[in-house]
């Protein structure tokens, strides 16, 4: 337990850790709590004040329905972040479970790489794409969609992972114990390969959120009134020379959450890989 | 290769095959006549089994017949040989913008490394890979069409060697490339770091060569092995991301017509997009792999796979 104490210790003294960490927790914890924050209906029209730029009454301005962007923010913010999270968490268990088996059975290598090659066929976005053209369109299958197009991305990295620690001593002495594959690659293996795995879950959450944004900015996820980043910055995109922060608030909220992703993600990559420290 | 090309097809097939409905009705359209329905149906050979489905789609494939779009009942075939052309050029001159820019960008930061002119670069680096492509490209919209009106809204202006067409080319590409050129910066800089610290470079400077010349003509040339993997990296992100870039500018290429077939589930648009963004990417890692060995003679082929 100590050990652990140490090693977050560690981790939050690097300032550009701590920095996106502490921002990310208050985006997070502005969103929950929306309902309180938010001054007004995110979904309530007032035509007659309408694409009003920001003002002491609304803070970040109306848009083309009259409507509040700060409320519509941070409610919005709610669907574009579970969308991050939902799909980077499906990624992350299909992607897992491929990279585990195939790392760890060489039989099954061939067969799973050969499934993770054709996904990485395409680009990210395309790969996103395809699958949209299969579900349709809706915010769900964003989520499906985005999660499928990290799919490969988590396999990768699972597989390399077991490959190197499978050599471990500590794997072979279990091995040689009597303990079942299951266990070995569950209790021994994860939680060793823990650390690359979250770096790269919140590169791959920065990637998914735009990702996700760029689809409902094409008009494929959410469908109106409901609130959402990409989807509130294609609506702005009408009304750009005469109300441009209908585009620039939501861009921005997107842009920083984002880069804190990055921030944090890039950090604890460059802390985990001995190679990159300087 | 041989694989990834297959697999291509094999998605474009699987977009018809797993579509909920009919794709028959689909393709003709909701108020088609029967026979028309039941003549796509034999000629896609829609009823028979999963094989026999998929030798058709291949065999209508091979004769360069994609079926007709939906919504305008063009040849989806045709269209591609016009909208093909213009996505290629928008991806080229971004990576044209990205490597004359990411580039020096890179190599100026490392060699400064930790002064401001770094510490900026780096900055910029970091936005430009997390700033969502729409944004970047609606704010060069709205600086340099609207508020300075320097450059033209958008749409195709002509080809590549008229003024006309550098005009209506420069800010959607310059959007496109933004995230390469973050990228390439920050991939030339680190290795530019890694090869500044070799040996070879210290010798170098300690037989008396400037310093411009270690950089320039010692450091740069080793690290350009990744970037160079990078730039054709890149370029098959830029073929898929192009979509974006497309829709903003109204550039007539094949992103756009695929938003296009996306949003009102044109399913033959669709597939004909996807193949023909797909096959691009297929040839291009193909093209990456082989330069990667006329760069770096110490990469053979077999090797070379990721």
């Amino acid at each position: 337990m100590a050990s652990k104490g140490v090693f977050l210790l560690k981790t939050l003294r690097e300032p550009v850790i701590l920095v996106g960490t502490i921002l990310l927790c208050l985006i997070f914890l502005a969103i929950i709590a929306a309902p309180v924050l938010a001054p007004y209906d995110p979904l309530e029209t007032d035509v007659k004040n309408r694409l009003q730029g920001p003002s002491l009454q609304h803070l970040l301005g109306t848009d083309e329905l009259g409507r509040d962007v700060l409320s519509r923010l941070l409610f919005g913010g709610r669907i574009s972040i579970s969308i991050g999270v939902i799909s980077v968490l499906i990624g992350l268990s299909v992607g897992g479970i491929i990279g585990l088996l195939s790392g760890y059975y060489k039989a099954l290598d061939l067969v799973l790489m050969r499934f993770v090659d054709f996904l990485m066929a395409f680009p990210y976005i395309l790969r996103s794409m395809v699958i949209m053209a299969i579900l349709g369109i809706g915010l769900r299958n964003v989520m499906i969609a985005v999660g499928i197009g990290g799919i490969p991305i988590f396999a990768r990295l699972f597989r390399s992972l077991v490959l190197q620690l499978r050599k471990e001593l500590y794997v072979e002495a279990t091995k040689a114990l009597g303990a079942k594959d299951f266990r070995i690659l569950l209790r021994h293996i994860l939680p060793n390969a823990a650390a690359p795995i979250i770096a790269y879950a919140s590169l791959t959450m920065a990637t998914s959120i735009l990702s996700a944004a760029t689809l409902s900015f094409l008009g494929l996820g959410v469908q109106p009134p409901m609130a959402e980043w990409g989807d509130m910055a294609a609506y702005g995109r009408w009304y750009l020379m005469s109300a441009p922060h209908l585009v620039i608030f939501p861009a921005l909220a997107i842009a920083i959450v984002v880069l804190c992703l990055n921030l944090v993600g890039d950090g604890l990559r460059d802390l985990f890989d001995p190679r990159l420290r300087k | 290769m041989i694989p990834t090309v297959f697999g291509i097809l094999f998605a474009g097939f699987l977009v018809i095959y797993l579509t909920p409905g009919d794709p028959a009705l689909m393709m003709a359209g909701q108020d088609a006549p029967p026979e028309v329905v039941e003549n796509i149906r034999q000629q896609w050979g829609l009823n028979e089994p999963f094989t026999v489905q998929f030798g058709k789609y291949m065999g209508n494939l091979m004769r360069g017949n994609l079926g007709r779009s939906m919504t305008s009942g063009w040849e989806v075939a045709e269209e591609l040989r016009r909208t093909l052309p213009r996505t290629l050029e928008l991806v080229l001159v971004a990576t044209l913008w990205s490597v004359l820019i990411g580039v020096p960008l890179g190599t100026i930061s490392a060699v400064k490394r930790g002064t401001v002119v770094d510490r900026v670069s780096t900055l910029i680096a970091v936005i430009g890979v997390s700033l969502p492509v729409f944004f970047i490209g609606l704010m060069l919209m709205w600086l340099f069409a609207f508020e300075l009106k320097v450059f033209p809204m958008g749409s195709y202006g002509g080809p590549l060697w008229t003024l006309k067409g550098w005009r209506h080319i420069a800010l959607p590409s310059l959007t496109l490339g933004m995230f390469s050129t973050a990228s390439l910066a920050r991939v030339t800089r680190s290795t530019m770091l890694d090869v500044l610290g070799q040996d070879y470079i210290r010798t170098a400077r300690a037989k008396g060569l400037a310093k411009n010349k270690v950089v320039y003509r010692h450091a740069l040339k080793n690290a350009l092995i990744p970037v160079v993997t990078l730039i054709g990296i890149n370029m098959a992100r830029l073929i898929g991301g192009s979509v974006v870039t497309e829709t903003i500018f109204s550039w007539p290429g094949v992103g756009r017509m695929m938003i296009m077939g996306l949003t009102s589930q044109d399913i033959p648009v669709i597939q004909g997009c996807l193949l023909a963004k797909g096959l691009m990417v297929a040839v291009l890692n193909l093209v990456v792999d082989v330069t990667y060995t006329f760069v770096d003679p110490r990469i053979k082929l077999s090797q070379g796979g990721i």
